[in-house]
């Protein structure tokens, strides 16, 4: 088009190349097929990482406010997306309020509030981490379920127990009691079950 | 007599007839005072002359009827009978008196006769008495001694009476003649007076009808004397006005200023008729019609004057010139003559000339035929331009359409690609559950767990995959309005096109036919060309019949040139008749 003379039967070419594509239902021909394959034959000829068998903690990696987060995945019950809840009255400003999970109902702690970090306001993307204690050392008052609410959930990661250094001098207050350490990718490694056995959390108000 | 002429007329008859009237009054007067006096007399004379005279008549009569009656008592023996006629007698007797005393009455005024009528009274009051003497002596039957107191005393008393009666009478009768006597010597007179008087009255009407007639008639009948004479437009009689001062008077006076009017009027009429314009007129009032008429007339030919006369110098010029011109005509006719014989050898020349251009146009008409032969292909070249660029436009326009559709599509891909992105992020979510439950299966999740990092590497790429897409779609998006742009651009460069292809069709059409009329006029002049061959031969035949017809014409210049000095004469004799009028 440049030169100012269309080549009509490039372009012609080219439209039923695509036109070819449409009618295959982008089902890849035989040889691309074959470099997908052989990518991921690569991929998996690698070695796998040595790494200490067994000793691995398994947490779930989130958002809050542009930070990483981690829990480890035994006080997890399940993820859910943050559709409708129901605030309460007459509670704290770090209780947002109530969800329905599949008919149980659940409440959701705003944890950035907890936390006092920088709100960034809610979408359909927020994501409620269901929290649950189940195991059978801890205290039968801690053996509670309630949502904290994630920015986004990023996966479920192991991480060596090697891996995890003692928490930074910058994370102060209230954090530092939840606090169980920080990962080498600087991912905040929060204690569920203090958090989880925690009174502050328990709403107990009466209203006259 | 001045003072009734000043009367006016009503007041004149008035007076003649008032004059009239009181004498008829006076003649009426008259005869009705001597009627009166004939009445009277008639009147006395029946009363005092015949009635006195029958009277006595009867009387006569009836002494003779007693003397009568008295014998035929004496006669008759029979007593009733004897009483009837006494009864007769005394009645008579008793008339008698009554007459008497009617006559006396009638007879107061003449003493003479009463003194004889009371001796006739006298001699019948005896007698009246011897008679009743008789009359007792018949009834006593001594008719005898009746007889003779009859035949004696008693004739002799009656004969007396009837002598003292028919004297009376004579005198009554003649006294009653002198009393007609007298009244028709009254009756005479008064014929006369009346007749004098009737013939006085009517010398006096005819007296007064001629003076009226002559006071009022003549001066009329003089004027319509005068009034016929001026009808017949003979101005010069006089009208003698007085100084009457009644409507005579006024008419004649008017009639005297009518007269000066008129003559003022044909004095002047006169002086125009002796061409002199310059006579004034000024009309009594705004009314006078003749006056107006004359003031208007004179200023008018007053006006058509000046113009003739100017006209007249005008026309003596002008014909002086005319002559001038004709003489010159003259002497350039004969240089024309000579010229027409030049020119005709120069028609010879034009002639040829004519005959070349004549071939020269024939070509030229053939060659401008195919001009327009190719001038029409030009313009059915042209609007097939046009068609091909208005089919291109269509084209273009469905292009642009098609794009936009093909927008409107991706945009419906992108719709696609948010769903499949929540998908990937519900995947994405699964797998971490998915991962949550393997942990919490403990050693029989393991497998598990690689599933759902499986799931959730698969999440991210579709995550990506959409990513590209939608990176994919906004260059679609760009690369389309690109393409609209430039097809609405093409689009109007098309307008354009169409736009200078018509100009150039309307322009190759012009020039068709300019062509067109430029072939038909270059077979007009091949036309013309012959027709002008045809003329030039005309024309030298016409150019021999000129130099003949100028030879006349010298000829007749020749002619003219007489004319106009008759007509310069001519001009000058009008000038000098104008001239005599006064403006």
């Amino acid at each position: 088009m440049n030169d100012g003379t269309i080549d009509w039967s490039e372009i012609r070419q080219r439209l039923d190349a695509a036109h070819t594509l449409i009618g295959q239902g982008f089902s890849p021909g035989p040889a691309e097929k074959k470099r997908v394959l052989m990518a991921r034959a690569a991929l998996l000829s690698k070695e796998p990482k040595e790494h200490d068998a067994g000793e691995y903690i398994e947490v779930v990696e989130f958002l809050l406010a542009q930070e990483h987060y981690c829990i480890e995945t035994h006080f997890i019950r399940e993820v859910y997306p943050l559709r409708d809840y129901t605030p309460v009255p007459c509670t704290p400003s770090y209780v947002l309020g109530l969800i329905n999970v599949r008919g149980q109902i659940i409440s959701v702690i705003d944890i950035k509030k907890f936390f006092d970090m920088p709100e960034k306001g809610l979408s359909d993307l927020n994501k409620v981490i269901i929290l649950r204690c189940e195991e059978p050392g801890l205290n039968k008052a801690a053996k509670m379920e309630f949502g904290i609410l994630a920015d986004a959930i990023l996966g479920v990661r192991n991480i060596s127990p090697d891996d995890i250094q003692p928490s930074l001098p910058t994370l102060t207050g209230i954090r530092e009691d939840f606090l169980r350490g920080v990962t080498g990718e600087r991912a905040v490694i929060l204690d569920a079950g203090k958090l989880l056995a925690d009174k502050n959390i328990i709403v107990h108000e009466e209203v006259k | 007599m001045t003072w009734f002429l000043n009367r006016t007329t009503k007041t004149k008859l008035f007076l003649v007839f008032g004059l009239m009237v009181f004498f008829l009054l006076c003649v009426i007067a008259a005869a009705y005072t001597s009627i009166t006096a004939i009445q009277t007399s008639q009147s006395d004379l029946f009363r005092k002359d015949f009635l006195p005279s029958t009277e006595l008549i009867e009387l006569r009569s009836d002494q003779n009827r007693v003397r009568a009656q008295l014998l035929e008592m004496m006669i008759i023996k029979d007593r009733a009978k004897q009483k009837v006629i006494e009864e007769d007698i005394r009645a008579r007797a008793k008339e008698v008196d009554e007459g008497l005393s009617k006559i006396s009455a009638a007879l107061k005024e003449h003493p003479l006769e009463l003194k004889k009528l009371e001796e006739l009274i006298t001699v019948r009051v005896s007698y009246v008495k011897s008679r009743d003497e008789q009359i007792a002596l018949i009834y006593k039957g001594r008719i005898d001694e009746a007889q003779r107191l009859g035949t004696t005393i008693q004739e002799e008393r009656y004969n007396r009476i009837r002598s003292i009666a028919k004297e009376l009478g004579d005198a009554e009768i003649a006294q009653a003649e002198t009393r007609i006597e007298q009244a028709e010597k009254n009756a005479r007179t008064l014929l006369f007076i009346f007749i004098s008087a009737g013939a006085l009255a009517l010398l006096l009407s005819v007296g007064l009808t001629l003076f009226l007639s002559r006071i009022i008639a003549r001066p009329l009948n003089e004027l319509k004397t005068t009034a016929e004479l001026i009808a017949a437009g003979d101005l010069s009689v006089t009208v003698i006005s007085d100084e009457r001062r009644d409507e005579i008077g006024a008419l004649t006076r008017a009639f005297s200023a009518m007269t000066r009017y008129l003559r003022e009027m044909a004095d002047v009429a006169g002086q125009i008729a002796a061409r002199n314009l310059s006579v004034k007129v000024e009309p009594q009032s705004g009314k006078d019609v003749l006056g107006n008429a004359f003031a208007a007339m004179i200023s008018n030919l007053r006006d058509v004057m000046t113009e003739i006369q100017k006209s007249a110098g005008i026309l003596a010029s002008a014909v002086s010139e005319i002559l001038a011109m004709t003489t010159q005509v003259a002497s350039g006719m004969s240089e024309t003559a000579t010229s027409v014989s030049e020119t005709t050898a120069t028609v010879e020349e034009v002639k040829q000339t004519a005959l070349l251009s004549s071939e020269k146009s024939r070509g030229v008409s053939e060659n401008s035929q195919k001009a327009v032969q190719v001038a029409q292909q030009g313009n059915a070249a042209v609007g097939e331009t046009v068609e091909g660029i208005n089919h291109i436009r269509g084209l273009m326009e469905s292009v642009a359409a098609s794009i936009v559709k093909l927008s409107e599509q991706t945009q419906a891909i992108g719709e696609i690609i948010t769903t499949v992105n929540d998908l990937a992020q519900q995947s994405n979510l699964l797998s971490v559950n998915a991962a949550i439950e393997a942990s919490k299966a403990g050693e029989q999740g393991k497998g598990f767990t690689v599933v759902a990092q499986e799931i959730k590497s698969l999440a991210d790429q579709s995550k990506q995959a959409t990513e590209q897409v939608r990176t994919i779609l906004s260059d679609i998006q760009k690369a389309t309005g690109a393409a609209v742009m430039a097809s609405e651009q093409v689009s109007k460069a098309v307008d354009g096109g169409v736009k200078q292809s018509n100009e150039a069709g309307e322009s190759i059409r012009k020039l068709w036919e300019n062509i067109t009329e430029a072939a038909q006029t270059a077979i007009q002049i091949a036309a013309s060309s012959q027709q002008q061959l045809a003329g030039m031969e005309q024309v030298a035949l016409a150019m021999e019949n000129i130099k003949q017809a100028t030879q006349q014409n010298v000829a007749g210049t020749k002619q003219a040139e007489r004319a106009a000095h008759d007509l310069n004469e001519l001009g000058q004799k009008l000038k000098e008749m104008v001239e005599i009028y006064k403006v």
